[in-house]
């Protein structure tokens, strides 16, 4: 048997409590505004046929599961989340183990270290668009400097043909988006590795620990909440990620580089069918809601 | 009490903070007691050289002859245009002057978005002044906007390169793949070519479309007439759809090119023919003086020109009454013939006014004259009857004849009857 304890709230706590509540509440007029409305009529559009918000000549749609078993039998859905699968996976994986590297190395004392720094997270606050058209440029088959530098080298005898072809499109979305994204894993890190006492590696040194000892018990154990979190956000951005593949390849050649987030573009701006956009977006919501279950326990430890 | 008194003016500077920023635009902007009225106009042209020049000063001029109304033009990427548009219409905050890429025209009519005009156009002399091409602008007998242009495609080709090879410019369908044979180099011999007979765009988008669609009906085809597909599997559609194929299997143009590059390297000298609206005529003008004066243009060598409604003004259903006559007035003023010339001048591309072009105009710019006789022969290459689901049909298109022009290259009779049934079912017609 539990027995109740009793909260006996002073005066002073009860007057700090209602003025945490009075600041919490544009907060959380805003949450309701800007987040809970939207969520809200999308997962309302999902279960409606409705062409588009706002028409003048629609008829309010009755409420129908009909976008969702069309989802679910559609085979450019499922292909579309398989890409957005490993679209993310790869682009994640090579990111964060660049990133890594990339942060271990800065963390050492060298010249110009601070030029090194800079240029290297450059490429994270560039919009996307702009990045799809260096890559554009860069990759293209027929003028573009990479051929030309992988024919100077005989790695190639002939162009690639790289955003005409559905697995060289694919890579090179891939690599575009692993050059916005590892920035964004090096500044984490390096911002990790910072707070980890020197001390610690010294005693390890005089224990006999060699580098990857040092590494492996050290460093990994100490970034482990960081790397969580990086992670997390990376892969969001990465799976929603819409502009970078737009500008590149439009979702072409023959569907090779469509993501769940350009069938949810098409489908709504292009084909105007905003029920059944919702419906993806409400699966999108979902797949990314794995993301977050599964880094929870170490979130948790984080920040709670 | 300090504390408390300091959270509680806090809370209500930030409930009143929301409560402005929570009041709509029209309130704000068009305020009756500050006696101004604002009226918005965003355009995919508003910073384009020389479409920018015209709207400034139209916008300048409309100023001074109505001295309460402001104009806010400005900028929205053409990439993200029709979206944005699509988000302002649906949130009921439509910009008063509202320019469309027409394509869309049919899809946001649909919405009953836009204001008949019948009884405005009956008080003037646009529709009988005005290229056939309006009446693609019509529902039901009812017009929804003022088309501002409508263009055919031409061929622009690099002269040096033909007088180089010796070899004319080409004026029907044979010539033209002799020529496209010819004028591709590859002079290293490692099955590269540095130099194409031919460019052409292979980006998944409406460029795509467009430019396929160019070989479909300059060839005498079609994808659909009135809503019925039959004309998509006919034997001119599928002639005219392998020619276009073996450019790309014989590497006679590009592969995987946005319309931006297609453009970029034809001015620098790598291609020697590409198909393209009037507006590349600009991009022409800033090219290096040694290319620029070999730079020319004709008529596509083919039956037919395609052509299409460009672009055009419309005015919102849901504004009020004293808007929709100011966005009329607005209208009406750049349909007047010293606009429509100024258009001209400074686009470089035809006016929809047959009575604005005259021979002077066409002293000062030695493409318009064929822009003008293209526009004239222009063959529509939206597809008939399918203007309601211009996205999603053309997606169809723009899938299936992808599958034919990149490796391995499908069959074009086969993905033609694949298009026609998936069409067919997706869109019920």
């Amino acid at each position: 048997m539990t027995a109740k304890i009793k909260v006996i709230r002073t005066t002073s706590e009860k007057k700090n409590h209602r003025m945490a509540v009075a600041f919490a509440l544009p907060a959380a007029a805003f949450s309701l505004l800007l987040i809970i409305y939207p969520l809200f009529t999308t997962i309302k559009l999902s279960f409606q046929d409705v062409k588009f918000i706002g028409s003048l000549t629609d008829d309010t749609a009755g409420f129908t599961i009909a976008n969702y078993t069309k989802l679910f039998s559609n085979a450019d859905f499922w292909r579309a989340l398989g890409r957005s699968l490993i679209f993310t996976f790869s682009a994640l994986s090579i990111s964060f183990l660049i990133g890594l590297v990339l942060a271990l190395l800065l963390n050492k004392k060298f010249h110009c270290q601070k030029l090194v720094r800079t240029l290297i997270l450059l490429a994270w606050p560039i919009p996307g668009v702009i990045v799809g058209l260096l890559f554009i440029w860069l990759f293209d088959g027929n003028y573009g400097i990479i051929n030309t530098i992988l024919k100077s080298l005989h790695i190639i005898d002939q162009n690639v043909k790289w955003l005409s072809a559905g697995n060289t499109a694919m890579v090179t979305v891939i690599i575009a988006t692993i050059w916005k994204s590892y920035p964004f894993f090096t500044l984490t890190l390096l911002a990790g590795l910072k707070g980890i006492s020197e001390d610690y590696y010294e005693v390890a040194s005089i224990d006999g620990a060699n580098a990857w000892q040092r590494f492996t018990n050290i460093t990994l154990p100490a970034l482990q909440s960081v790397i969580v979190t990086s992670l997390l956000l990376n892969g969001l951005w990465i799976f929603r990620n819409y502009d970078l593949i737009y500008t590149i390849t439009g979702g072409g050649p023959n569907q090779a580089t469509e993501t769940l987030p350009l069938l949810l573009y098409n489908q709504a701006f292009k084909y105007y069918n905003m029920g059944y956009a919702s419906t993806i977006g409400m699966i999108s919501l979902l797949v990314c809601s794995i993301f977050v279950v599964l880094a929870m326990p170490s979130l948790k430890k984080q920040f709670y | 009490m300090k504390k408390k008194s300091l959270s509680l003016i806090l809370c209500a500077t930030l409930v009143f903070g929301l409560a402005a920023c929570g009041s709509t635009k029209k309130e704000k902007k068009n305020d009756s007691s500050s006696g101004e009225i604002v009226l918005e106009f965003p355009s995919w042209q508003a910073t384009e050289p020389g479409f920018q020049e015209f709207w400034e000063e139209a916008v300048a001029e409309f100023e001074k002859r109505n001295e309460n109304v402001k104009i806010n033009l400005y900028q929205v990427p053409f990439d993200s245009y029709v979206d944005t548009l699509t988000t302002l219409y649906a949130a009921d905050t439509p910009p008063q002057i509202t320019h469309i890429p027409s394509r869309y025209f049919a899809q946001f009519s649909d919405m009953g978005w836009f204001e008949p005009l019948n009884d405005r156009l009956k008080q003037t002399d646009i529709i009988e002044n005005w290229s056939n091409l309006q009446d693609g602008l019509q529902v039901d007998g009812k017009y929804y906007g003022v088309l501002l242009l409508g263009n055919g495609y031409s061929m622009y080709y690099n002269k040096a390169m033909f007088d180089e090879a010796g070899i004319d410019v080409p004026t029907d369908v044979n010539s033209f793949m002799e020529a496209a044979k010819t004028l591709t180099k590859d002079e290293n011999g490692d099955g590269d070519p540095e130099i194409y007979g031919f460019g052409a765009c292979q980006v998944t988008d409406t460029n795509f479309y467009n430019e396929a669609t160019s070989f479909v009906v300059g060839l005498g085809g079609k994808w659909s007439e009135n809503g019925n597909l039959t004309p998509m599997t006919s034997d001119t559609t599928k002639e005219a759809l392998k020619l276009y194929q073996s450019l790309f299997v014989n590497n006679y143009t590009p592969t995987g090119l946005s319309v931006e590059q297609k453009r970029q390297y034809f001015v620098e000298g790598k291609m020697a023919m590409i198909f393209d609206g009037p507006w590349v005529a600009s991009l022409i003008n800033d090219a290096a003086e040694e290319v620029k004066e070999n730079l020319l243009v004709t008529t596509i060598p083919f039956e037919s020109v395609p052509g299409s409604m460009s672009n055009s003004l419309h005015i919102p259903a849901t504004i009020s009454d004293k808007e929709k006559e100011l966005v009329w007035e607005f209208i009406q003023m750049v349909t007047e013939n010293d606009f429509q010339k100024l258009y001209m001048e400074k686009v470089g591309s035809p006016s929809p006014s047959k009575t604005a072009i005259d021979d002077e105009v066409l002293e000062e710019n030695p493409f318009l004259g064929q822009f003008v006789k293209d526009a004239e022969k222009a063959q529509e290459i939206l597809p008939s009857g399918y203007e309601k689901d211009y996205g999603e049909f053309t997606q169809y298109i723009i899938d299936g004849v992808m599958t034919m022009v990149t490796d391995p290259y499908a069959d074009v009779a086969t993905t033609l009857d694949d298009m026609k049934t998936k069409i067919t079912n997706e869109l019920g017609k």
